[in-house]
């Protein structure tokens, strides 16, 4: 049997779609609806990492400016620098998602413009974690270090014994960690990365 | 006050256009939950991307590619796994007023290769069953007509 005899076939069929369909009251509220997807469902996420991290922040200002006392005043200045950092990687891996969207392109050059912005986003997401963990791991080991001690930040940083326990300790928990994150990416967003680079090579000339 | 205006315009060529959304939910997802899910979202694609439509092309065409895009890119909470369903459970609805052997047989048929089919050779599948002309489905896809009619003859 010929393709074109299954026209009719799919014309019958979609005429069925007649009953299902929906009225004006139905339609509008789907464009109030505020995640249809994953990727709004990310977006919103990070959004709120984005916004908890940046009132945390403020927090800090606050307290450095109320306290008197040097420790809690050190100790805000080390988590608002950290806190940058995070809020940093939280705003560019929303301005990430951003992009992740249908356009009104042909198929190939939406999925071009996807595959390619996917991968850029997954490599953020990953090294900058990667990054800033390690980071903010350091500066909790001052912090608590500080606390127990009693010795001021500038006089543990000069000690080669202090960053070298540190090293040591950090350095296997950070390659641990990269591997992890490899495979969390790899788990929730490798296949669906596959499918986009299989079905843009299906289209290449 | 304007975004009413845009919103009750938007309404209307939905409701006007619905069945081509339909279509394409159909084509892509077999369970009515999902089915719902895609609807939904190719609804709010398009209602994000019309103030970027400015009529230089018909409105079918917009948003056949809007739909299109969606269905076959978004990273959605389904799994992409064709499931194996048997003829019995397919949502595809035969007509009661039609009880021919031959065209149960042709939506068997049209269910089957379906089933076989990747993303884009759907969204060319149905393209072709309506009708649409083959320049068209070329742009829409955005490949030369020579490769169109190689993956068309794959098909069939």
């Amino acid at each position: 049997m010929d393709l074109d005899d299954l026209k009719g076939a799919w014309k019958q069929q979609a005429q069925q779609t007649d009953k299902q369909l929906l009225n004006d009251q139905q339609l509008r509220a789907m464009l109030h609806i505020k995640a249809a997807n994953t990727i709004d469902l990310l977006k919103n996420s990070v959004r709120f990492e984005l916004w908890f991290t940046v009132l945390f922040m403020v927090v800090c200002v606050v307290v450095i400016f109320l306290t008197k006392d040097q420790t809690i005043r050190d100790i805000s200045i080390i988590t608002i620098i950290v806190s940058g950092g995070f809020s940093y990687y939280y705003f560019k891996k929303l301005s990430l998602l951003n992009h992740l969207h249908v356009e009104n392109k042909s198929i190939k050059e939406n999925l071009i413009h996807l595959v390619t912005n996917f991968e850029k986003f997954l490599w953020f997401y990953r090294w900058g974690i990667n990054i800033l963990s390690p980071i903010a791991s350091l500066a909790g080991a001052f912090i608590g270090l500080h606390v127990s001690t009693g010795k001021d930040f500038i006089e543990l940083g000069l000690q080669i014994k202090v960053w070298l326990i540190l090293i040591v300790i950090l350095s296997p928990l950070t390659v641990l960690f990269n591997y992890g994150i490899k495979w969390y990416l790899k788990k929730l967003y490798g296949n669906h990365l596959s499918h986009l680079r299989f079905l843009m090579q299906e289209l290449q000339d | 006050m304007d975004n009413n205006i845009s919103e009750k315009e938007f309404v209307g060529l939905i409701n006007e256009n619905q069945g081509l959304i339909h279509k394409v939910c159909l084509m892509y997802e077999r369970n009515d939950e999902n089915r719902r899910d895609l609807f939904q979202e190719i609804v709010l694609q398009l209602w994000r991307s019309f103030h970027s439509y400015k009529g230089q092309s018909k409105i079918t065409t917009w948003m056949y590619r809007i739909a299109l895009n969606t269905a076959i890119s978004s990273l959605r909470k389904t799994s992409r796994i064709p499931e194996s369903t048997d003829i019995d459970t397919l949502q595809f609805h035969i007509a009661d007023d039609i009880e021919s052997e031959t065209r149960r047989e042709q939506f068997q048929m049209l269910e089957n290769a379906i089933k076989q089919l990747n993303e884009i050779e759907k969204a060319m599948m149905m393209l072709y069953l309506d009708d649409i002309p083959y320049e068209e489905i070329a742009e829409t896809l955005g490949i030369t007509q020579n490769n169109e009619r190689v993956k068309m003859n794959r098909i069939r």
